[in-house]
């Protein structure tokens, strides 16, 4: 097993460390399981699957901290990032939940936070907040307390964001009840003192307008969530487009948040924006409904509006198919042997890209062929039209 | 002054002069598109993070704060800005740190591009312009230096080349072609 | 090779001769033997701390017009300066911009000058123009001439000399437009100290301002003397014997500030200096005698070892 609480919690052959795979004896283990679950001769397997949909769940990794960046993740040993905190705060962790720092073992008494490491940071062109960074360093911080009531914890935020249900007022409790500071301002400059490895924070309070420099034990970087390093690949074989942030895009910000461009394909979870554990939950399971809703169904609903190929005028160029996102036309032979393009209709979606690039005219899509644009278009612009337009803005007193 | 007064009170009675709330009459609307004018892009997209504050080598040593400075000038509240125009060392730390991509160096920059359009002229401005104007370079050519560099086996300066008249020349009409001369206040300088 | 022509700006010429004298040593027959050229027609840059601080319209004119001169001399401008680097560089990049580059060629009409860019190639009738490149001393010392030439011309490499490298602003910011170094880790610098022989220690705040830049020298004195007084406490305190830099801004404040405040001082110098004297040149022709705090220390020193 990886560690305690691991994700799925199984046990793993260690490949490189086991005697048998070293020696090719010992076999002990599958001796001792009672349910027959080890077998040392599976190997990789790359499985075809025929499916109805798919949902994407690829989740995310974490900021990496630049290697000469103001932070010096790399340059000294007790600033730390929030993942490293998280397993020396647990239970089961490498220090049985013991907060320690990394330098000399010993219990920090000052702990700093540096909150939008790797977010909201144009530079890096990382422009988005990762929503989770305040309030796991507030949990963070009222677990340090809890154990060690002495520490005393500072908080480096911009903008504290405790939006969701009961955040706001952990975010009291930890003021409150524990004592927890926090100091509005992003640190400018950190120094280690040679000695004792503590780190030296300079960083301007901007509420108080003054600049500050203040000595830590242990500097935690609450680091932000980054798309997963697969993302692109899995966008190109799926035809997922990819937002400016790198993460998913959703068929519509507010109507369609878990559909993406591709039919049957839905999204959950941090693969489309940086999201916590209850609003992950709450869309894989509203991706998982989807999916169920048009497998279930057994039919799929499909645009009325699609487009048509006069076979008469189309010479077979293929700048459709290149052209269409959902991949909806395709060169066919016809009976007389010469290419043509051919529209499957369950794929389209009426958008028209194809009938506005076909350099032979022969693709109309329906409902919005040349002649009805245009009647629309002379209708809108007729003087009588014009008139009333002009009317009613004059009633309405534009 | 007694011991008591001046311990409790200096300093409150003019503090009382000073307007303490600002209304909208203070406001400038106009001075964030004065500055994007010259060159200060995007005051108003600013985090108000402290970071420039923070790395910004004057603003440890006097009472300088480049982030309020900006705040202010978001708001357009100009008369804040006058005292600080022109100690910024242009290091663009400020930039290069800045996690909004905003360049503080540069509004500094259009800020007094400001002030020497309303006339506030700091002296060294004028003696490196008519540096320039007089001898081509804004450092005033030395004698000392000369000879020393007679004995290097270097030439002479530039400016001492009879040559130089026509660069000279140049730059006074060039000078004179944006204004420039009279903005600084060196018309007599500039002989076009 | 590339031909180059030479840019020394306002200070190397009229405060420190010996710099310029070492620049065209190293660059001369007597070092790299390199393609560069004098173009006495050169102006001041102008200074970025007052020209471009005050009106942008004039410095860009003044600036191209020095442009001007290496397109038509088809060179690339060799800068020893960080203030002309990054005052010409900047030029160059305003230019670009055909509307801007447009407005100033109205102007420079007056004095019979144009400014296009250095022709590269002609795609049929249409001729493909470059900006005109400015490089700076450092960058063209450690990338075109290789910091295995200078190893292998350091005749007399400066062992057991500890240098504080000092890059000065400009050089590395902003980056806006251009990146010649990494702006959080510079490195070229030190590689060619350490390509002399000597040593490169690492101090505090080694990217901060030397305090002389934005006319704040200029216009408060003691301002800028109290920041190179910081710089100064941290090179010390790690036991330099002389400090390098790469500007000649940095070099004055860095010479001048030190009285201020103590009594013996750092040795400052030009990187083209400290390369002259890895090479073997004769100390007296490099002008310490123009540098207020003495280079005695730092000479003696190397004669010892």
């Amino acid at each position: 097993m990886p560690f305690p609480q691991a994700v799925p919690l199984k046990y793993t052959i260690d490949r490189e460390n086991c005697l048998h795979f070293k020696t090719g004896k010992c076999l002990l283990c599958v001796k001792e399981c009672t349910n027959k679950a080890i077998d040392h001769k599976m190997e990789d397997e790359v499985l075809d699957l025929k499916v109805g949909t798919i949902i994407v769940a690829t989740g995310f990794q974490t900021y990496v901290p630049m290697k000469k960046g103001v932070y010096k993740y790399w340059e000294y040993e007790n600033v730390i990032t929030a993942l490293e905190l998280e397993r020396l705060l647990n239970a089961s962790g490498p220090t049985g939940g013991h907060l320690i720092r990394p330098s000399d073992q010993k219990t920090p008494r000052r702990v700093a936070f540096i909150q939008c490491v790797g977010s909201r940071n144009k530079k890096i062109d990382r422009n988005y907040c990762s929503r989770v960074c305040c309030m796991y360093a507030i949990k963070n911080a009222q677990i340090i307390k809890e154990h060690e009531p002495d520490t005393e914890i500072t908080v480096y935020y911009n903008d504290i964001r405790a939006f969701g249900k009961g955040f706001e007022e952990l975010y009291h409790r930890v003021r409150e009840e524990f004592g927890v500071e926090f100091f509005r301002g992003r640190p400018a400059k950190l120094s280690e003192n040679r000695e004792t490895k503590s780190i030296m924070i300079r960083a301007e309070e901007t509420l108080l307008n003054k600049i500050t420099e203040r000595e830590f034990d242990l500097i935690v970087l609450s680091v932000g969530l980054l798309p997963s390093e697969g993302s692109k690949r899995i966008g190109k074989t799926l035809g997922l487009s990819l937002s400016s942030d790198g993460f998913f895009a959703e068929a519509h910000p507010k109507l369609r948040p878990v559909d993406t461009a591709t039919d049957g394909v839905f999204l959950a979870g941090c693969a489309q924006s940086p999201k916590d554990i209850p609003d992950s939950v709450a869309q894989a399971k509203a991706a998982a409904s989807s999916a169920a809703a048009i497998m279930f169904s057994g039919k799929v609903k499909i645009e009325p509006l699609t487009v048509e190929v006069d076979e008469s005028l189309c010479v077979g160029c293929g700048l459709c198919v290149e052209q269409c996102p959902y991949g909806a036309p395709e060169l066919i032979q016809n009976e007389e042997g010469r290419t043509r393009a051919r529209i499957i209709e369950a794929l389209c979606h009426g958008c028209g890209t194809c009938a506005a690039s076909c350099p032979q005219n022969a693709i109309t899509a329906k409902q919005f062929t040349d002649e009805q644009i245009c009647s629309e278009l002379v209708a809108a612009l007729s003087p009588s039209s014009q008139a009333r337009t002009n009317g009613k803005k004059a009633e309405e007193g534009v | 002054m007694g011991e008591v007064e001046r311990t409790f009170i200096s300093g409150l009675k003019e503090e009382l002069v000073e307007e303490k709330v600002i209304d909208e009459s203070q406001l400038d609307p106009d001075f964030a598109k004065e500055i994007k004018k010259y060159g200060g892009k995007d005051v108003m997209t600013f985090l108000q993070c402290g970071n420039c504050t923070g790395v910004c080598p004057i603003s440890l040593k006097i009472d300088y704060k480049t982030r309020s400075i900006i705040k202010y000038c978001q708001f357009g509240l100009k008369k804040y800005t006058l005292g600080t125009r022109w100690v910024c060392a242009t290091c663009y730390r400020c930039y290069e740190h800045c996690p909004a991509d905003i360049n503080p160096a540069e509004v500094m920059i259009a800020l007094r591009h400001i002030a020497v359009r309303e006339g506030v002229i700091p002296p060294f401005i004028k003696v490196a312009a008519t540096n320039l104007v007089r001898y081509g370079q804004s450092v005033k050519p030395d004698e000392e230096i000369n000879k020393i560099r007679k004995e290097l086996g270097l030439g002479d300066i530039h400016t001492f080349n009879p040559d130089f008249k026509k660069v000279l020349r140049e730059i006074s009409v060039l000078v004179h072609a944006s204004k420039y001369d009279k903005l600084i206040g060196i018309e007599d300088e500039v002989k076009v | 090779m590339t031909p180059y022509a030479y840019f020394f700006g306002c200070v190397i010429p009229n405060r420190y001769p010996g710099v310029e004298y070492a620049v065209r040593w190293v660059c001369g027959k007597e070092g790299y033997d390199m393609d560069v050229k004098d173009v006495p027609d050169f102006s001041c840059c102008p200074v970025p701390g007052i020209f471009y601080s005050t009106d942008k319209e004039t410095w860009l004119l003044l600036a191209t017009r020095n442009l001007v001169l290496a397109q038509d001399e088809r060179r690339e401008i060799l800068t020893v300066c960080n203030g002309c680097l990054t005052s010409l560089m900047k030029a160059s990049e305003y230019l670009k911009d055909p509307k801007s580059m447009g407005k100033v060629n109205r102007v420079l009409a007056q004095v019979g000058k144009k400014y296009t860019g250095v022709p590269k190639k002609s795609e049929g009738k249409r001729k493909v123009f470059e900006p005109v490149s400015v490089r700076h001393y450092i960058e063209v010392m450690a990338n075109d001439i290789g910091l295995e030439a200078i190893m292998a011309k350091a005749k007399r490499p400066l062992k057991n000399i500890k240098v504080a490298v000092h890059y000065g602003c400009h050089y590395l910011r902003p980056t806006e437009s251009r990146t010649i170094d990494d702006p959080n880790n510079p490195v070229l610098l030190d590689k060619i100290v350490e390509a002399c022989g000597a040593t490169s220690v690492d101090y505090e705040d080694k990217l901060d301002c030397c305090g002389a830049g934005g006319g704040v020298r200029s216009h408060v004195v003691d301002l800028a003397n109290s920041l190179t007084e910081d710089k100064c406490r941290n090179i010390s305190a790690v036991g330099a014997d002389c400090i390098v830099t790469g500007c000649p801004f940095c070099l004055l404040q860095f010479d001048n500030a030190q009285k201020a405040f103590s009594k013996d001082g750092i040795p400052v110098m030009h990187v083209s200096q400290f390369q002259a004297l890895s090479m073997g040149i004769d100390p007296i022709s490099l002008g310490f005698d123009t540098h207020h705090v003495s280079a005695h220390s730092l000479l003696r020193k190397l004669r010892g070892a």
